[in-house]
């Protein structure tokens, strides 16, 4: 499991780079149109800023698993008996791991197909649609071992208390 | 035996000419097909994203798309022969262009293309200021900010210019806005965009061909009956030919309209400057289709091909 | 499946998924999952189904989420983070609190104008109001306010910072209902500027009619010299960025994106011009800005094809036709929809709110004829009252949670009612005076 937390740790902090680039990039290629200098390359920033979105949010969603950072509502498991509450959010979690076992599966389908058919995302250049989809089994594999900690570690992922948590 | 049932959908919104052809046509299709095979619209862009749509046929989610060919051009490179096509749709079915299309289709991409709709409509580039030409007397957007679509980049960098990419819902405001004050579009449909209270100029001569289609999943097409392919196949190729007839009104409709609220068509200053542009804009696409390619033999003779029966060059 | 099985199934199974406690991300994903594998899996067996469904959810989420129009989001929240962690927004609320002097209520007025930056920042009302209660609500206690003078103010400001831009939501909900970004964040400035007002005179009218709610207090009296340099120095730069930003956005020189970046960019400039940049504030700030982020694109990424299946199963053209064949007026349907977003609000975060909604309200709004950057406004305040709105607005539970243990439920009832009654007088305003919210974005054009 440390070995786990930390490759999430890894790809949470390669997220935040990616975003502090993402803020470069824009001016950059906002003061390069005005100054008549964008062409191709500016468009790559841009094209690349887009792509950017999908792989923070796959690299940072396992580390913000472990964090309890993904919103969510209590409502039921507070009006639950004390005693099945914690057994409750077990449930809950290993349903959760369920569908990430699920989404890791059948994305992976996907991007072995987008890989054999040759897709791609016709942007200001042609991107091969695996590099973005790859993201996913990826991204959906580490969030569902994350929620295993709440399964079967100490922690239960709620806390009893109605509202949302975010 | 049972009606076949097809579920299809377009990639524009309805409100587009270009999808209204093709819902006329299913509805010819249907109306013929009673009791042999019915076609289901699912909707547009709503229902599944316009750039998904061509994988979605392949992979069976629906059976049927009308699209831009160049949406899966990345699949099937073949495609770009439609866009840099010096024939029209008919045409290039009697010159055997139209079954080589096909075959490209069915071997890369698990659809068949069943016809090239709407043809023979060409492209214009439309500026807000008159445009200059180099020493070559062929157009130079140095200085100019134009939208950008992947189908024109390399044309558009070709030409020196400076590029944005936008869906084009957003262009109207940025060209009201001055983000970009250059856009390329068909021939038709740029007075229902309204594009033409900012553009000023067209600068002529056209270049490019639509190269809208419909495909359908290969799987699906071969589970019909023969009756009910033999129909589709008929009326496509019908429709074909009437919605090249309809557009070419509609291009003489628009120059009508676009000439009346002033805008001005600035050709080339001479004719050999004005054949070096459509040369450089389909030399663009010919070498695009050649990269995708990728060099293998089998695709440089189909390359080879189709550059003869589309374009009447040998290319190599 | 008829229109209205398929709307119930959807929306069913995604409220069934959150009620047990998944996270609304995963709600939506998995509602989406078994959807779309009805939907759109084609033929034959469960697992090449399941194959083409999720494909197709996973290949619509490409398009969605890497799409430019979201790239305000991080960037407002990365502005607005950045601006708490050097501490540059602290500088400016002791200034502004220094200048109010002796204005009855002061602290009131404090607590509108810094929770309304840090909300409008954090893109969070949930996560301003925990903040808020903790830090504000004792700290007026000390000072003898009564509890209503510092509960109120703040359950107020979660609706002026959805309003008025910088405003991450605004973004969303436009980004989600294909609407111009810049023009919503703009039309918001007016209504936002209304609202700041009606909340002024109310904590006057307040403080005035009893004046024991909120006594004066003596402050060191300050020189005019002094007053001029916290504003100029203190408070104007902070301002200048933001008012930088929306002018970008309303006269068109940037796209909201390229204008967000720079605001963040010039936030950056001005704490390094401080000196008050660290490393540990950066890496606070970015951290924050990709927590939340990565939170609501997740989401999104969930809801990615929840409106694709309700078109592709007929859903929503089912349900416009059935609602508009009533032939109920215009107002009659808008309060429909303000009355459902309400409800929502008791158990929903505003996210997954305007996911359910959007794709079914705003094409119902354009058969309607509504202008929808007006009807986006209306949305926007339905989305902050029914946060606010007793019995069980969320937020109201929030409140309870931080403020000090002898507060009662009761309590912050009472506090939160004349602050709702300003945000619906403002949508009575609205509905009557449209030009409101549709006047300043037509300026810029
Ligand atoms: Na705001
Ligand atoms: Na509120």
């Amino acid at each position: 499991m440390r070995v786990i937390d930390r490759i999430c740790d890894v790809l949470a902090v390669i997220a935040g780079l990616y975003l502090v680039w993402i803020m470069l990039a824009i001016v950059v290629s906002a003061l390069a149109r005005t100054l008549y200098l964008s062409g191709t390359w500016s468009s790559h920033l841009f094209t690349f800023s887009e792509f950017g979105l999908l792989y923070i949010v796959m690299a940072a969603s396992p580390w913000l698993v472990r964090l309890r950072g993904h919103v969510f509502i209590e409502l039921l498991t507070a009006f639950l008996p004390k005693r099945i509450q914690s057994g409750f959010s077990r449930f809950v979690a290993a349903l959760c791991v369920l569908i990430c076992a699920i989404l890791t599966y059948f994305s992976l389908v996907a991007t072995i197909r987008a890989y054999e058919f040759g897709d791609a995302l016709m942007r200001s250049l042609d991107m091969p649609k695996w590099l973005i989809l790859g993201a996913m089994p990826i991204g959906f594999g580490l969030m569902g071992l994350q929620f295993c900690r709440f399964v079967f570690g100490p922690e239960t992922l709620h806390t009893g208390q109605a509202g949302v948590h975010e | 035996q049972a009606e076949d049932r097809i579920s299809a959908v377009h990639a524009f919104p309805e409100f587009l000419v270009y999808t209204k052809t093709f819902l006329a046509m299913v509805e010819d299709i249907n109306a013929r097909g009673e009791g042999i095979v019915q076609i289901e619209v699912r909707g547009g862009p709503e229902a599944i994203g316009m750039f998904e749509q061509p994988a979605a046929v392949r992979d069976g989610v629906i059976d049927m798309v009308h699209t831009p060919g160049s949406f899966y051009g990345a699949n099937v490179p073949e495609i770009d022969a439609m866009v840099a096509a010096r024939v029209t749709p008919m045409e290039a079915r009697a010159n055997g262009g139209a079954a080589v299309m096909d075959e490209a289709h069915r071997e890369r991409f698990n659809v068949t293309h069943l016809g090239w709709i709407d043809g023979g409509i060409k492209f214009h580039i439309f500026m807000n200021k008159a445009p200059v030409f180099d020493e070559n007397g062929v157009l130079d957007l140095t200085g100019v900010k134009l939208r950008d679509n992947p189908i024109y980049n390399a044309f558009f960098t070709a030409l020196n210019a400076s590029t944005s990419s936008m869906p084009a819902t957003e262009v109207y405001s940025a060209l009201e806005k001055g983000v970009v004050d250059s856009a390329a579009w068909t021939q038709i449909g740029i007075p229902q965009l309204k594009w033409n209270e900012f553009l000023t100029h067209r600068v002529d001569p056209f270049f490019y061909n639509t190269d809208l289609g419909v495909i359908m999943n290969l799987d699906a097409w071969n589970a019909l009956s023969q009756e009910s392919r033999d129909l589709i196949t008929t009326v496509v190729q019908e429709w074909e030919e009437k919605s090249y007839n309809d557009r070419q009104a509609d291009v003489v409709t628009d120059n009508q309209i676009l000439a009346e609220g002033g805008m001005e068509f600035v050709s080339h200053p001479t004719e050999e400057a004005g054949a070096a542009y459509q040369k450089l804009a389909d030399d663009a696409a010919w070498a695009r289709m050649k990269e995708r390619i990728g060099g293998t033999d089998a695709g440089m003779a189909r390359y080879n091909k189709l550059r003869e029966l589309y374009a009447g060059d040998s290319g190599s | 499946m008829e229109w209205f099985e398929a709307l119930f199934f959807l929306l069913g199974m995604i409220l069934f998924f959150m009620a047990l406690g998944v996270p609304v991300a995963l709600a939506f994903l998995a509602a989406n999952v078994i959807g779309a594998a009805y939907f759109m899996g084609g033929r034959g067996d469960i697992v090449s189904q399941m194959t083409r469904g999720i494909g197709a959810l996973v290949n619509n989420a490409i398009p969605t989420i890497t799409s430019f129009n979201l790239m305000p989001v991080p960037m407002f929240l990365l502005m607005g983070e950045i601006f708490f962690f050097t501490g540059l927004a602290n500088r400016m609320f002791g200034a502004v609190d220094r200048l109010m002097g002796k204005l009855p209520a002061r602290l009131s007025f404090v607590t509108v104008a810094g929770g309304t930056a840090f909300a409008t920042l954090s893109g969070s009302s949930m996560g301003s109001t925990a903040l808020l209660g903790s830090l504000m609500v004792p700290e007026m206690q000390k000072r003898g306010y009564k509890k209503h003078m510092a509960i109120g103010p703040i359950l107020g400001t979660g609706g002026l910072a959805m309003l008025i831009p910088p405003s991450a939501l605004a973004v969303l909900l436009a980004t989600l209902a294909e609407l111009d970004i810049g023009a919503l964040l703009i039309a918001g400035i007016l209504p936002g500027l209304i609202l700041a007002i009606m909340y002024a005179v109310l904590i006057l009218l307040m403080a005035l009619y009893d004046p024991s709610a909120a006594p004066a207090y003596e402050l060191d009296p300050i020189s005019a010299g002094e007053k001029l340099r916290l504003f100029f120095i203190d408070i104007l730069p902070m301002v200048s960025i933001v008012i930088g930003v929306i002018l970008l956005i309303m006269f068109g020189i940037a796209t909201p994106s390229e204008s967000a970046a720079f605001g963040c960019l010039g936030v950056i400039v001005l704490a390094a011009l401080y000196r008050s940049l660290t490393w540990d504030g950066l890496v606070k700030s970015v951290t924050g800005a990709l927590k939340v982020t990565t939170m609501a694109l997740l989401i999104i990424f969930g809801s990615a094809t929840f409106s694709a299946l309700l078109a592709f199963s007929g859903a929503s053209s089912g349900l416009i036709r059935w609602a508009t064949g009533f032939e109920l007026d215009p107002i009659t349907m808008l309060l429909i929809m303000f009355g459902i977003l309400l409800i929502l609000g008791m158990f929903m975060d505003q996210l997954s709110m305007m996911l359910l909604t959007v794709p079914i309200f705003f094409p119902l709004a354009q058969t309607l004829g509504f202008d929808l950057i007006w009807f986006a406004v209306i949305v926007l305040l339905a989305l902050e009252i029914s946060f606010t709105t007793p019995p069980f607005g969320l937020l109201l539970f929030v409140m309870k949670g931080v403020s000090p243990p002898d507060t009662k439920m009761r309590d912050i009832y009472i506090s939160a009612m004349p602050f709702i009654g300003c945000s619906m007088l403002l949508v009575v305003m609205l509905i009557f005076l449209p030009g409101i919210a549709t006047w300043l974005p037509s300026l810029g054009q």
